[in-house]
């Protein structure tokens, strides 16, 4: 059965000509448009729509029937390597090859705005499967791989009762959970299938109660030294007020040790994917664009994340592309601001990224990055649900995406959708699947595995200096290992944190600091 | 001057249930042309969500008078037999229907929620309604519908 929301429906009550008339006007206009020109690092941009109905397509999810999978590119063989879980958002594999799978639910308690919430909350909890009972979540699971077979042997759920988990990181024997509020350290040995201790608070991260986008994705920086958070902005676009949006659509860079921390790069809507290029060393995140400016606007894409950048959000969009429903303009900043490196298509929904060079998959697939897309809403056809390579060379982006794994959608239905990616401690991609509540393992069809595990975060650089501090670091966190109430406050304190703390290097300032 | 008195159908003692509830939407909609003049002015977005909920309430309570009108309207042959009884039932579902755009340009996210088309549908609701209301209160002050007999 068909199951679109069309708000259109909800029209019809109105039977007035002047109505039908207005209504006629908002058509969709998609179906003349060749998306593939919105994939690449110069995407066609469309002028703006602002028609009175949003267009609104969600699949219903159905899920996976025994046996089921979703399809995979030639060279490739796809089984599910995960079973029951609940909402997997995100992979991270340590160094030993272990696989942690975080699984998390949109935090409660958002407050509504404006009657348009009401509808739009409906919608999301629609798209994600909700109804039915609800399984608990928010917990983060361990799978184990021990004979390198690309099957699980051993699960534990690690930490449970989370605050919406999405990004980890660990190192120094202290594993990172990036909470939807904060970085907790949790003390934490590779081979370890439990953690009993309380974690320490390494920074708050702007929270709730309305936490839009509040995924907060975690990178180790190759020197071991930072952490690197993604924090999506509050809103579409602003429409909550700037006050809302202070320190967000954002990537902090925080220090590992002490836990200060500053905005690195802002104007990212909704970032995450945190990878670093194994070759060049540079951050890399998927943005999640804006909505409502009709079905082909605004390209979500993968850039390189410079240093003090600002990518434009909420004000513009592709550098210089004005978004006039943020009012008062600020031509200033838009003009600051830079356009990101590829766009992978109008509502892709772009949520996880990894790159491939330390993988085992066939030799087509090995200089480039996997993108997770989790299917689009504000379309009046789909895109995205599907995972995407798109190949680089020197450490950007070089030629079209393709599509690797597909079949997440079944007509108007979703049986999964993908979101967070990773590579297990074979080689193989792992693709979280939060609505079919798998993760899907992708491997060569010839079976060929890494010789040994490579983790998620790799330390590439100072290596000597890293373990130097690890010592430190270690007595740190267990010293002051208490509950999270009691725990030391961070430095600066929160009077400081970003973006009141100019980024080293920048000129001008950050947008909250050009708005006084 | 001979008194006219025409009862309506939809009544709680006597007392017609359209004029206890049309007033809600007028009052809601002359307020969202206010708080949308004041957002245009200050582009202080709490003035866009008191429009949006504004709105909101006065079509619910808009769509209940109207539904009570039209019960009004369609049982008795004396209340739509003056002038301006079918030119006020349109004017009422016309006051709605612009309502309903409105509300739909006010969900829209920003500034363009009000400037320059929410501010327009403000406008042409106002007029809409006042036009509407002059021809209700003709069919009460001239035509005695809904005015019960007394003497």
């Amino acid at each position: 059965m068909t199951r679109c929301i069309r708000l259109r429906g909800a029209a019809a009550f109105v039977s007035n000509s002047l109505l039908v008339a207005v209504l006629a006007g908002c058509s969709d206009g998609s179906t003349d448009f060749d998306i593939s020109q919105q994939i690449g690092p110069e995407p066609l941009l469309p002028k703006p729509s602002h028609s009175l109905l949003t267009n609104l397509k969600v699949a219903e999810v159905v899920g996976w029937s025994e046996g089921e999978t979703p399809a995979v590119a030639g060279g490739l063989k796809i089984t599910a390597y995960a079973s029951g879980l609940v909402h997997p958002r995100t992979i991270h594999t340590l160094p030993n090859g272990d696989v942690l799978v975080v699984q998390s639910r949109t935090p409660p308690g958002k407050p509504v705005a404006r009657p348009k919430d009401l509808i739009r909350g409906w919608i999301m909890s629609y798209a994600q499967g909700g109804g039915g009972e609800q399984k608990k979540s928010n917990l983060i699971t361990l799978l184990r791989d021990t004979n390198r077979d690309g099957e699980v042997d051993e699960r534990r759920d690690l930490l449970t009762d989370l605050n919406s988990p999405f990004g980890v990181a660990w190192h120094d024997d202290t594993l990172y959970v990036a909470a939807a509020d904060a970085i907790l350290a949790y003390p934490y040995r590779l081979g370890d299938t439990n953690i009993a201790a309380q974690p320490k608070v390494l920074t708050p991260l702007p929270g709730g109660p309305i936490n839009h986008h509040w995924t907060k994705d975690l990178a180790l920086s190759p020197d071991g030294r930072f952490l690197y958070v993604s924090v999506g902005s509050n809103s579409n676009v602003a429409e909550r007020g700037l006050e809302a949006e202070k320190g967000r659509a954002a990537i902090w860079q925080v220090d590992r040790q002490t836990g200060a921390s500053l905005v690195y790069a802002s104007g990212l809507r909704n970032p995450n994917g945190l990878t670093f290029h194994p070759q060049t060393r540079e951050l890399w995140a998927v943005v999640n664009e804006r909505d409502e400016l009709g079905p082909n606007l605004v390209p979500d894409y993968m850039t390189s994340v410079k240093q003090g950048a600002f990518y434009g959000w909420p004000w513009s969009y592709y550098g210089n592309h004005v978004d006039e429903r943020v009012h008062p303009p600020r031509p200033d900043m838009v003009e600051r601001a830079i356009a990101p490196d590829y766009a992978l298509g109008s509502h892709v929904a772009a949520l996880g990224m990894t790159f491939t060079l330390n993988s085992a998959l066939p030799g087509e697939y090995r200089s480039g990055a996997f993108v997770g897309q989790h299917g689009s809403w504000n379309r009046n056809s789909f895109s995205g649900y599907k995972v995407v390579y798109v190949p680089f060379q020197n450490g950007t982006p070089a030629g079209k995406a393709r599509d690797v794994v597909t079949g997440f959608l079944d007509g108007d239905q979703a049986r999964g959708r993908p979101v967070g990616l990773g590579i297990d401690g074979t080689g193989a991609l792992l693709v979280a699947d939060d609505a079919g509540n798998k993760v899907w393992r992708v491997a060569a069809t010839d079976g060929s595995s890494t010789p040994e595990p490579v983790g998620t975060d790799q330390i590439t650089v100072g290596l000597a200096g890293g373990r130097g501090q690890s010592a430190t670091g270690q007595q740190e966190a267990t010293s002051s290992a208490g509950s999270p109430s009691d725990a030391t406050p961070p430095q600066p304190p929160q009077t400081n944190i970003a973006p009141a703390v100019l980024p080293p290097g920048a000129s001008s300032g950050t947008p909250e600091m050009q708005r006084q | 001057m001979t008194h006219l008195h025409t009862p309506v159908t939809a009544a709680i003692g006597g007392q017609p249930i359209h004029s206890m509830l049309a007033q809600f939407p007028n009052v809601c909609f002359t307020l969202t042309l206010l708080t949308d003049i004041v957002y245009w002015r200050t582009s202080y977005l709490m003035w866009q969500e008191f429009s949006s909920w504004l709105l909101l309430a006065g079509l619910v309570s808009g769509v209940l008078a109207l539904v009570a009108g039209l019960i009004d309207f369609l049982f008795g042959s004396a209340v739509r037999a003056p002038k301006p009884a079918w030119p006020h039932a349109i004017g009422g579902v016309v006051v709605l229907a612009l309502a309903f755009l409105n509300s739909l340009a006010h969900a829209r996210d920003g500034w363009i929620a009000v400037v320059p088309w929410g501010l327009v549908l403000s406008v042409a609701t106002i007029i809409a309604m006042v036009i509407s209301n002059w021809l209700g209160r003709a069919l009460v002050f001239h035509y005695g519908v809904g005015v019960r007999r007394h003497d």
